[in-house]
């Protein structure tokens, strides 16, 4: 099974194909509909980005509260969908992938094929299966938005399936 | 005449809660390894198991089986023989607010749907409370997540529609909208009623799942069986990746309703239903 270090290289997203089943290793960012509401509203200002989006990951995850003595709480992936509107101006900045669950709607797989990204998904409600993929966590921004903080997320071997590949094809 | 305080229905409710958090309903857990024998694709094989292992993590009690830990939605049936001394609603919140901190669940619920503020500890308890017959307290439980919850659908059907026109209508609305709702799903149909009605008995209708209790109209098993055939039919599969297994169950509520509506509400629940029931 292919894995993707994060951040990751322009050749090594084109040539993942659709319905590939894939691992996640590295240093990737977690964010939702309040954060990328913020974040949108930062570009729209002319401001940046709170993280550096070159090659980046975005896990689209809201974790439940952290117990005493673990890294981070049950984080499965949220649907995808929602950020649809937000993605092509993330991708366009360099973010490399994207990860959640369900479909995405046309202008994401064209976002995809035009910027050579890849949108990845996880198996929704199988969150504390995933938390033990992750090997570290921290709020990177937006810490007054609670669960849908800015996260920063260390993953080792997370397991997911390419569903929008850098061509535009889509799985299933 | 019996008396019961508000705060030993709320606490018995937040128990409940904290405990179906966590713990896989085994009505559930055995559609899902029924769901696990019978599958042919290799990959919805590996996700399924994927499913039933996260029900073994969260069965630890150290992670909670999603991270949306759902609406607090909590149906109180008192009997007309009981009387409830206190305020339910006030009861149910400082409950809740107390079982999803304990539980180190997340706080899903907005004060205010146009600002978006987190009310903090995940109240209000969406409670519908009736009354029964009787001196007991029935407390049904469910932890529904937002991703089944965005999927509802609500249509108002013509009067004279046939049993095949039904069928269509949910076959159609999950080729639209069940990958999202974390397939293998468990469908809830309320038909009849005022709008709002059907749309409480399609939640309530999953309170069936896997269960030997036929609907509250007879007659129904075998619609419910036709339905879930030809769901499994699209071939949808875990996670919408593709497999045999669309939907675990389909149940339906019926009321009586209009002569001149027939509304039809579907209701989504993902592969891991999260609901509990006690009597008082």
């Amino acid at each position: 099974m292919m894995n993707l270090n994060f951040p990751l290289g322009n050749e090594e997203a084109a040539a993942l194909t659709a319905g590939q089943r894939v691992t996640v290793t590295g240093v990737i960012l977690g964010a939702r509909d309040a954060a990328h509401r913020l974040m949108a509203q930062s570009l729209e200002k002319g401001e940046g980005l709170p993280f550096d989006p070159a090659g980046q990951l975005i896990y689209y995850v809201g974790p439940s509260p952290l117990r005493p003595g673990n890294i981070i709480g049950s984080a499965g992936p949220t649907t995808a969908m929602r950020m649809d509107s937000f993605t092509p101006q993330l991708l366009s900045r360099g973010v490399k992938a994207t990860m959640g669950k369900g479909r995405r709607g046309p202008e994401v797989v064209e976002a995809c094929r035009r910027h050579k990204a890849v949108y990845l998904g996880t198996v929704g409600g199988a969150a504390a299966y995933l938390a033990q993929f992750i090997t570290g966590a921290r709020v990177a921004a937006f810490p007054e938005l609670g669960t849908e903080a800015l996260w920063e997320i260390t993953v080792k071997d997370f397991p997911a399936v390419v569903m929008i590949d850098a061509e535009g094809n889509i799985f299933p | 005449m019996r008396t019961i305080t508000a705060e030993e229905i709320a606490q018995a409710a937040a128990d409940i809660y904290g405990e179906i958090n966590y713990r896989l309903n085994p009505r559930v857990a055995a559609l899902i390894e029924k769901a696990f024998e019978s599958e042919r694709d290799q990959a919805a094989r590996e996700t399924l198991s994927v499913i039933l292992k996260n029900a073994e993590i969260a069965a630890e009690g150290n992670y909670p089986l999603c991270q949306d830990n759902g609406f607090p939605l909590v149906w109180v049936e008192a009997g007309n023989e009981v009387l409830i001394e206190g305020i339910l609603q006030d009861s149910l919140d400082k409950a809740f607010a107390r079982s999803t901190a304990q539980h180190f669940l997340r706080a899903s619920v907005v004060a205010d749907p146009l600002s978006r503020r987190n009310s903090g500890d995940n109240t209000p308890v969406f409670l519908h409370l009736s009354q029964g017959k009787g001196d007991k307290v029935k407390i049904s439980v469910m932890a529904k997540g937002a991703g089944t919850e965005n999927a509802t659908v609500l249509r108002m059907m013509r009067p004279s529609v046939t049993d095949q026109e039904l069928i269509d209508f949910i076959v159609e609305t999950v080729s639209q909208k069940g990958p999202e709702a974390c397939p293998p799903l468990v469908l809830g149909i309320g038909l009849g009623g005022t709008t709002d009605l059907a749309l409480g008995l399609s939640k309530k209708a999953l309170f069936r799942t896997g269960s030997s209790r036929d609907s509250s109209a007879a007659g129904l098993g075998a619609l419910e069986q036709k339905i879930l055939a030809e769901v499994n039919k699209l071939g949808i599969g875990a996670m919408g990746w593709g497999g045999d297994t669309t939907a675990l169950d389909v149940r339906i509520e019926v009321s009586p309703t209009h002569i001149a509506t027939m509304p039809a509400a579907l209701s989504f629940s993902c592969h891991s239903l999260r609901f509990g029931e006690e009597e008082l």
